[in-house]
């Protein structure tokens, strides 16, 4: 099996048990228990990193620039910043408690969409993706 | 009552270990994965890169898997939650045709499904919580939707 084709496996594996996972959730008998509202609860706790990682994701997956001026010198940089971020705004959330409203947890979506386009990129040596 | 809390939370807490479990695996995968990237395999990212026609359905879901956790849309009454989430799902897999018949995908065309996957989630995929004091509009409603199922069966 050639390597593309073994991490393809892979992704679809991962894609396959996440959606089982959520259509056993949905129709158990345990209320609120569907990773989405997990993974709002964890935000909306010490852990409101989340919307900024999931915004970075998905502007880096899924938009990305290719103007070459927001590149930074080493790919791993970006992946490097993101975690630190993540460690800094955990022992942020342990030193100040503060409520996360949906404007600030919308704000770090945003942000987080910013920073996977325009810093996380993977367009910069790409001339197909705009 | 107190039985059945505790098996709920239980319940609760061990799906929370799975997610987290099932996000630490796939960092871990890809990093291993960067590592071996001089022995030829592609990183989740380059996979997703190199078929972004044919992934355009996975833009359209992550965009409303993350307005499911953001901006999720509540709803008292259990029946239609999963006829939203079979609708989502059929949108899902007319994209996966549809970007098996495209050429390329640009930044535009990506950026406004990852919106209208949101949109639509928000819209036709909204989530049931259980309402501590229920109105006696919505039990009426959710009784009504009964009756009224009940009679299409018969009929």
């Amino acid at each position: 099996m050639e390597p593309y084709e073994i991490v393809k496996s892979i992704m679809i594996t991962f894609a396959i048990a996440y959606l089982l996972m959520e259509i056993v959730l949905n129709l158990n008998d345990v209320d609120n228990d569907t990773s989405n509202i997990i993974l709002l609860q964890w935000s909306k706790g010490k852990l409101f990193i989340i919307p900024f990682a999931l915004g970075a994701i998905g502007g880096h997956l899924f938009l990305g620039t290719r103007n070459p001026d927001f590149k930074m010198v080493n790919s791993i940089y970006p992946v490097l910043i993101l975690f630190a971020i993540a460690v800094l705004s955990v022992a942020f959330s342990y030193v100040i408690k503060f409520e996360k409203s949906k404007f600030f947890l919308t704000s770090l979506l945003v942000l987080g969409i910013l920073y996977g386009h325009f810093f996380w990129s993977m367009n910069y040596a790409n001339p197909v993706h705009p | 009552m107190k039985a059945f809390l505790k098996s709920n939370i239980k319940g609760i807490l061990r799906i929370k270990a799975a997610v987290a479990v099932m996000l630490g695996i796939m960092i871990i995968i890809d990093i291993i994965l960067v590592m071996l990237e001089k022995r030829a395999y592609p990183t989740f990212s380059w996979v997703v890169r190199d078929h972004r026609p044919t992934l355009l359905w996975l833009t359209f879901l992550f965009g409303g898997l993350v307005s499911k956790v953001f901006y999720n849309r509540s709803i008292a009454y259990k029946e239609k939650e999963f006829t939203g989430f079979l609708g989502f799902m059929s949108v899902v897999s007319m994209l996966f045709v549809l970007g098996h018949r495209i050429p390329s995908v640009g930044f535009w065309d990506e950026l406004v499904t990852l919106a209208c996957g949101g949109a639509v989630a928000y819209r036709i995929w909204p989530q049931y919580v259980p309402a501590p004091h229920r109105t006696i509009e919505e039990e009426s409603l959710e009784a009504l939707e009964k009756k009224f199922r009940g009679e299409e069966q018969e009929e």
